[in-house]
This record gives C-alpha cells, structure tokens and sequence, in this order.
C-alpha cells in the first residue's frame, strides 16, 4: 500500500482541515450572541425604537395647540405632523408659523388643507388657512438631514411648541 | 462622498449578517432560498441606490464594493485570523461512519444533509461508508468515502 492511502489518524486529518475547535467554539458562542440580539433588534423594530412605531409617536401641546408627531424617523421617509388648533380661528385664518432654518432639513410634500397663503417673516415661514373651526392641518414632510432636529411651531401668537426629533440614516 | 460610506456600511453590515447567521445560511440554495436572496438583494437595493439613479452614482457604489471586496482577500491572505473570522474554518462531522452530533447540531446540519451529498457526489448509500464529511467554509458538505466504497 502507497504511503500516501495510508488511513492517516484523525489529527493529521483535522491538521490538514485546518480545522480549529476552539476557535469553532467561540464562533458559535459570538453566532448565538448574535442570533439573540437579531431578536432584540426585531423587537426593537416592531415596537418602533427605529421610527414607526408606538415608541417613536409623541403629542406635544399647549393650551393653543396640540401636534401629533414622531421623534423618531429616518431621512429621506415621509412623515406627518399633525396640527390640531385648540383655540378658534382668529379673524376667520389660523397662522401657522415654522422656524426657517430648522424647517429647511424637511422636504415639504404637501399640507393638507392646502393653505390660502404662504409668508416669510423675519426667521419664519407663516401659512394662513382660511378656517370658520377647529379642524386638523396635516403636514405631509420628509426629513433631508440625519440626525437630531429641533425646532418650533406656532399658532398665531400663542406660545410657540417644541418639535424634537431624530433622524435614522 | 455619501455612496461611498453608504456602500461601506452595507457590506460590512452584510458581512456581519450573513456570519452570524452561521456557515449554512445560504449554503444550498433551495427554490425559497433564491426567492429571499433576491428579496435582500432588493431591500439593500433601494437603501443603496435611493434616489439617485445616476451613473457616477452607480458606478462609485460598485468601484467601493469591488475594492471592499479586494482588499478582504488581500487582508484573509495576510492575516490566518482575519482568514478565520472572516470566512469560518471547516468542520469535520462525520468520522469514520460515526456522526458528530454536537458539531451537526451546532451547525444545523443533519444526517440527511450528509446522505444527500453523499449520494450526489460519490453514489454512496450509507453513514458507514463515509470516512470523513467535512462542513466547509463555504457552508457545502464534502465527503470522503471509505476505502471499500471508493
């Protein structure tokens, strides 16, 4: 019989694999680890620590005005902000107005109802509605920037309220 | 600059995905495999792409997953434990006729996953005519039959 159909013993095999049982072991351990936190990461996700979902939603509101939103989103995904007057419409219009520079991280898509006018004053974007009642104005936006946005909606001359959010890549 | 890092990011976020997942993962590639490759390869798609359909765009997101990609093999070939961490080493899981449970179990391999390669790749009926299976790296079953089968 050649030497090399010898039956070789099972460590020159195992050498010849290159195998390694305790680095084996230890990537099995990391695997593990790793297939438990997949299923965090899925919980994560369902609950919305990610953005859409209960944990991202938050209602921000004063006396004046009260705005459904998420604090939690990801860029370049379309979001509302869900304007709720709590006051009757002053001279038959409700004035939202927005911080400019915070506002400009969003890509505006549209606002339901679409507003009568649209206004730059000093440092913000004001829109008019014609309103006879106090009736929702939806915000249909989409964040351009990742990361933390911080800025301020007011109504009218109430005191304005403060929208926080962060942005996912 | 942005394609660059985001092309980055998925490959390593792949790489990390697909090696946790274990050696078998995408191994044998059954019907509803190809189906959910063809899925993942859609939703990284869209995250890549997003909305610039340009072709400097697409050209520079496949230049960055090329040279990942090279500079991977070259770092493998430099360094056995980035070799090993990488890509995993082989396993043996049978020996002389006898099943390594703990190794099959871990590895989410059973003994039918071993017959059926044996019966493809050798024509071989039976555990004891298997020397050694070995698990690869790549996730595939090679068999070495015995003396009296080959």
């Amino acid at each position: 019989m050649p030497a090399s159909n010898k039956p070789r013993n099972n460590n020159d095999f195992a050498r010849s694999l290159e195998e390694s049982l305790p680095f084996q072991r230890r990537e099995w351990v990391v695997q593990r680890i790793g297939w438990v936190v997949f299923a965090l990461i899925l919980l994560a996700g369902l609950l919305g620590l990610f953005g859409d979902g209960p944990l991202a939603h938050r209602v921000a509101a004063s006396p004046a005005l009260q705005i459904e939103y998420d604090w939690l989103i990801r860029r370049d995904s379309p979001i509302t902000w869900k304007l709720t007057p709590r006051m009757p419409p002053k001279d038959g219009r409700y004035r939202v107005a927005l911080d400019a520079d915070w506002a400009q991280h969003f890509r505006m898509h549209d606002i339901q109802p679409e507003p009568a006018s649209a206004r730059l004053v000093d440092g913000r974007w004001e829109y008019e509605f014609e309103a006879s009642g106090s009736v929702p104005i939806v915000f249909n936006v989409e964040a351009r920037r990742m990361g933390s946005l911080e800025g301020s909606i007011r109504l009218g001359d109430a005191p304005p309220i403060e929208l926080s959010q962060f942005a996912y890549p | 600059m942005e394609s660059v890092i985001k092309a980055v990011v998925v490959y390593l976020v792949l790489l990390i995905l697909f090696r946790l997942s274990g050696k078998r993962t995408l191994a044998e590639v059954t019907p509803f495999d190809l189906v959910l490759l063809l899925i993942i390869s859609e939703a990284v798609q869209q995250a890549l792409i997003d909305s610039d359909n340009s072709m400097t765009n697409g050209l520079l997101l496949v230049t960055t997953l090329v040279t990942l990609d090279v500079v991977m093999s070259e770092l493998k070939l430099r360094w056995r434990s980035v070799d090993r961490v990488l890509d995993s080493t082989p396993l043996l899981i049978v020996e002389n006729g006898k099943p390594i449970a703990e190794h099959m179990r871990k590895e989410r391999v059973d003994v039918g996953d071993v017959l059926d390669t044996a019966r493809e790749t050798h024509g071989i009926d039976s555990l004891e005519q298997i020397r050694y299976a070995v698990l690869e790296r790549n996730g595939r079953i090679s068999i070495i039959p015995t003396e009296e089968a080959k």
